[in-house]
């Protein structure tokens, strides 16, 4: 039985491209991470309509393409600022006084780790903690 | 100590609760003779969600064993159930961790409700010490679908 594909949310031609990306991968369920990777890559995140969408097209329950979107640190729910600044919270990072960084960082910006300035799409900036980025020594 | 992890990970308070009686992790606590918790509580904000007609998922007694996952997906083949989130974060989400009565793919099973070991899941109307499982109707639904439990 062929199951009739589901039409695109939108007009907007960044469909397209997870269009291709699902249709090269065979509309399969084990290629959900890959499709969600195209998607964060050209919208800059998943928003809801996104994820029920990826759900019926590729024939995965709604709750796990959310698990899947929620687990992974590369994917957001939420639109990111144009610049984004990593702190390192590694451990020897960490002892070398990462979390004062951290606060002052909070501190100039006025918002939280992980969440968005609320300037102009432009000027956006948020602030992600990270462990081990490597760049030790 | 993993028992009392588990009940320094969430607010469990098994005097108010409406599985008081019927918890497996109770239970279980009696059995190894738990006095009280050696390590600091989490209290971690968890909501209750009570949108559902007939059941209400209350996260602050939710352990995530996934059994409602389990059985939602292996037995009633829905899957509305899953589990969002990473660490101390992780929750059991309806769909995508929308409100359980505008869940689509639910069906109203109530197998979710029955084999939940703690009163994270409970019938709506149910009050303290009040919720008995009935888990009768898992040895043979599974051999009905000539599965191994």
């Amino acid at each position: 039985m062929k199951i009739a594909k589901p039409p695109l949310p939108s007009q907007d031609k960044r469909w397209k491209i997870v269009d291709a990306k699902m249709r090269r991968l065979g509309y399969k369920a084990n290629a959900l991470v890959e499709t969600l990777h195209t998607v964060q890559e050209s919208f800059g995140y998943l928003d809801e309509e996104a994820l029920a969408f990826l759900a019926g097209a590729l024939h995965v329950p709604p709750s796990k393409v959310y698990g899947v979107a929620t687990f992974y640190n590369f994917f957001s729910l939420k639109p990111q600022g144009a610049h984004t600044c990593i702190v390192c919270l590694g451990t020897a990072c960490y002892v070398k006084g990462a979390d004062k960084v951290l606060m002052a960082v909070e501190r100039y910006t006025g918002i939280k780790s992980g969440e968005t300035t609320a300037h102009d799409s432009r000027t956006a900036f948020c602030g992600t903690k990270s462990y081990l980025l490597g760049l030790c020594g | 100590m993993i028992l009392e992890l588990l009940f320094a990970e969430r607010n469990h308070i098994c005097s108010v609760c409406v599985a008081n009686g019927h918890c497996e992790l109770q239970s279980l606590a009696q059995q190894q003779g738990m006095t009280h918790v050696r390590f600091a509580y989490l209290y971690p904000e968890a909501s209750v969600d009570a949108s559902h007609e007939r059941f209400v998922i209350d996260h602050n007694r939710c352990i995530l064993c996934t059994r409602c996952v389990r059985v939602c997906d292996e037995i009633e083949g829905a899957h509305t159930w899953d589990v969002m989130g990473r660490g101390t974060n992780s929750r059991v989400i309806t769909d995508l961790n929308q409100p359980w009565s505008t869940s689509e793919t639910c069906t109203s099973c109530s197998k979710c409700v029955q084999v939940c070991p703690t009163g994270a899941l409970f019938e709506k109307g149910k009050s303290v010490a009040e919720m008995a499982k009935r888990r009768e109707f898992l040895p043979y639904l599974t051999l009905m679908r000539g599965q191994h439990k």
